[in-house]
């Protein structure tokens, strides 16, 4: 049977063949280093469960926190922090945030099982990071942020063809109502839907030449949720 | 929580981590030292223009990617000959220097390519800048001469500028900020802000909101988000239909049409002017006289040094405390009038006129006030020390008049009633047509 450690491991190398290439082997060294310094932290609190004075327990899963920063100044949070700031680049602030509020949140229960978890998915977010913002000269291997990846590129295609789907749905309610077109109230709006469609073909003639241009793509998605609030805005009008 | 490790995994690679790798390619072209003038064209990528720094020469830096999904045999070869035969041209063409990237013919082109070109230049300070730009946002920073840029699908942003600034934009915000002289900016799906502009702001879209604030003298045109303008040095211009108009702030005299939309309107040095329909008019604050038409519109307006002309059928109008001569103009809906100080003339039709005056007259003036109310009510209640002379009248009898002094006789159904209060300066004629007038003073 596998140990923790082992397991935990197997998920590191597991998210690092996942990626387009290994995880460098310095990278994984840090790594590896903070999970055990972060498990010495979590014995010496799981220890203090069993001693009787609750004033020692609370300063002891404080300095597993990271909250008494004075008596243990190696917490687990500030190990991940210190194993983050020694990579080339820092993980986005958000992610790094989302960990530590998760694990900041986890109740005293569960502190042997959840912060290896977190550990993992720290790890796991940093390994990615450090591989999506690693880049040479040349033949990048990280996605230049003027093109969209492939993954990117078919979950816009979906959102689009998503409100695409909407506002042709809403165009044929429009189209079919047959006061629409002779309601003066209405002709701003319209005359509005027909400039984003001008905008929109334009946008698609161009994204015909390259389609994984992501300002295009955003533009596209923009001007077709325009295009679905400006028809709904219709459509309720002639409620 | 293995799960949120999963979930972060899938919410990183997804968001940012390659398929494959892409090919890059950078073009760095010097420009001519001495030119003052540049027409810069670019597509399918943001451009970036800023002042070179001193001692620096001027030059473009054009920055291209190009990419192939999939996992490909030989697709960095297909990329590299598509970017082997882009370019960067710089040519002198009637006094200005034209800078243009150059991409080869769509043939030319792997079907699945695609591709992003990013061009910087960094210009003589003071030069002249025309950017055609299209697909990316445009940026224009420092202290150029004249300005120009045409965006289609594209934010523009222009700053620091000394010269006049024009754009036309289409499909992206437009921002210009802390230029010295004009600005005219156009676009029509997009939002307009303009800030700290020394000159004229000359602003029109059609369904975005339009901000004005600190510039010379302004004229926007909107049709369906807000227009905004404050702190105008000079005369300003608005055309709303459809959308809510805020204007705060203006020195000279603001004119405003409007439809459908809320109208608020706070301190003007000069004079207003607006005319609209179904929208809710407020202004306050105006420094000269004030000219309000509408229909359909509730009105308040207070605070007016110069003359008042209100006419708003159909919706309640309130004025207070005006400096001028007021001619005020309602139906079936209250009109009220407070504190006027100087000449009156207001009908309202089928609604309640109320007039109440703190003082009678204001300045010691032999003012005249005339108030009709045809088929509605009208209520009148003036000060404990006024010096007036009455002329109270309701058509179908019902006066109901609690002032000293007051004769009132019969003519047929109407009763009329007439009192002198105090010296009698003010002459104050009240009629109703087919409805009760009440008439009192405000004890002291």
């Amino acid at each position: 049977m596998n140990s923790p450690d082992d397991a935990f491991d197997a998920r590191i190398a597991d998210a690092a063949r996942a990626l387009a290439r290994p995880a460098p082997a310095e990278l994984l060294a840090k790594v590896r280093s903070a999970v055990r310094d972060a498990d010495a932290a979590h014995a010496a609190a799981a220890r203090a469960l069993t001693k009787p004075a609750p004033l020692a327990f609370a300063q002891v899963l404080a300095a597993a926190k990271g909250e008494a920063a004075d008596d243990a100044p190696d917490s687990f949070d500030q190990r991940i922090a210190a194993a983050a700031r020694s990579l080339v680049r820092p993980a986005p602030a958000h992610l790094l945030a989302a960990v530590r509020a998760a694990a900041r949140a986890a109740p005293a229960r569960r502190l042997r099982v959840v912060p290896r978890a977190l550990l993992a998915a720290a790890a796991t977010v940093i390994a990615a990071v450090t591989l999506f913002l690693s880049s040479g000269d040349g033949r990048a291997a990280a996605a230049h942020p003027s093109l969209l990846t492939a993954d990117a590129l078919a979950q816009a295609e979906k959102d689009e063809a998503k409100l695409e789907s909407r506002a042709d749905m809403l165009a044929a309610r429009v189209a079919t109502d047959p006061g629409a077109a002779d309601d003066e109230a209405l002709a701003p709006l319209l005359e509005e839907v027909a400039f984003v469609d001008s905008a929109i073909d334009e946008c698609k003639s161009a994204l015909a030449l390259s389609q994984a241009h992501s300002y295009l793509r955003e533009q596209l998605l923009q001007l077709t949720a325009r295009r679905v609030e400006l028809l709904a805005q219709v459509a309720e009008r002639r409620k | 929580m293995s799960a949120l490790a999963t979930l972060l995994l899938c919410a990183v690679v997804g968001a940012g981590a390659p398929s494959r790798p892409q090919t890059t390619r950078t073009v760095d072209k010097p420009l001519p030292a001495g030119a003052r003038a540049f027409k810069v064209t670019h597509s399918f990528g943001s451009c970036a223009i800023e002042v070179a720094g001193p001692g620096e020469a001027p030059r473009a830096r054009l920055e291209l990617v190009a990419a192939t999904p999939g996992d490909r045999d030989g697709a960095a070869n297909v990329e590299r000959r598509y970017l082997d035969l882009c370019g960067l041209e710089v040519v002198e063409e009637a006094g200005a220097t034209i800078v243009r990237p150059l991409f080869p013919a769509p043939d030319q082109k792997a079907a699945e390519l695609s591709f992003a070109a990013n061009l910087a230049l960094r210009l003589p300070a003071g030069c002249a800048v025309e950017l055609d730009q299209r697909y990316g946002a445009a940026t224009v920073r420092g202290p150029f001469g004249a300005v120009t840029v045409q965006s289609r699908l594209g934010a523009v942003t222009v700053e620091g500028a000394k010269g006049p600034v024009t754009v036309r934009g289409e499909s992206g915000a437009i921002v210009v900020r802390d230029v010295a002289g004009d600005a005219t900016l156009t676009n029509k799906l997009e939002a307009i802000t303009a800030e700290r502009v020394g000159g004229h702001v000359d602003a029109r879209t059609s369904s975005k909101r339009i901000r004005i604030d600190d510039c010379g003298s302004a004229h926007a045109e909107n049709r369906m988000e807000a227009i905004e303008v404050t702190r105008v040095k000079g005369a300003v211009s608005l055309v709303a239909n459809f959308s809510e108009v805020i204007a705060r702030d203006v020195g000279g005299d603001l004119t405003i049409e409007g439809k459908n939309q809320p109208v608020t309107i706070e301190r003007v040095g000069g004079s207003l002017r607006v005319q609209h329909s179904f929208g809710k008019i407020d202004a306050r604050a105006i420094t000269g006289g004030a000219t309000i038409l509408g229909n359909l519109s509730p009105v308040v307006l207070g605070e007016v040094g110069g003359d008042v002309e209100v006419r708003s059928p159909n919706a309640e109008v309130r004025i207070q405390r005006v400096g001028g001569k007021v001619v005020a103009e309602n139906s079936a809906r209250a009109l009220d009038l407070i504190d006027l100080r100087g000449d009156v003339e207001a009908h309202c039709s089928g609604g309640l006129l109320r007039a109440r005056f703190a003082r009678l007259p204001a300045d010691g003036k032999a003012h005249e006030i005339v108030l009709e109310a045809a088929g509605g009510q009208l209520d009148l209640e003036l000060p404990a020390d006024a010096s007036a002379t009455l002329e109270l009248t309701s058509t179908s009898g019902q006066l109901e008049a609690e002032l000293p002094g007051m004769d009132t006789t019969q003519s047929g159904a109407a009763r009329i009633g007439t009192a002198k209060l105090g010296d009698g300066i003010a002459k104050l004629r009240a009629l109703c047509v087919g409805g009760p007038l009440r008439a009192r003073r405000k004890a002291p």
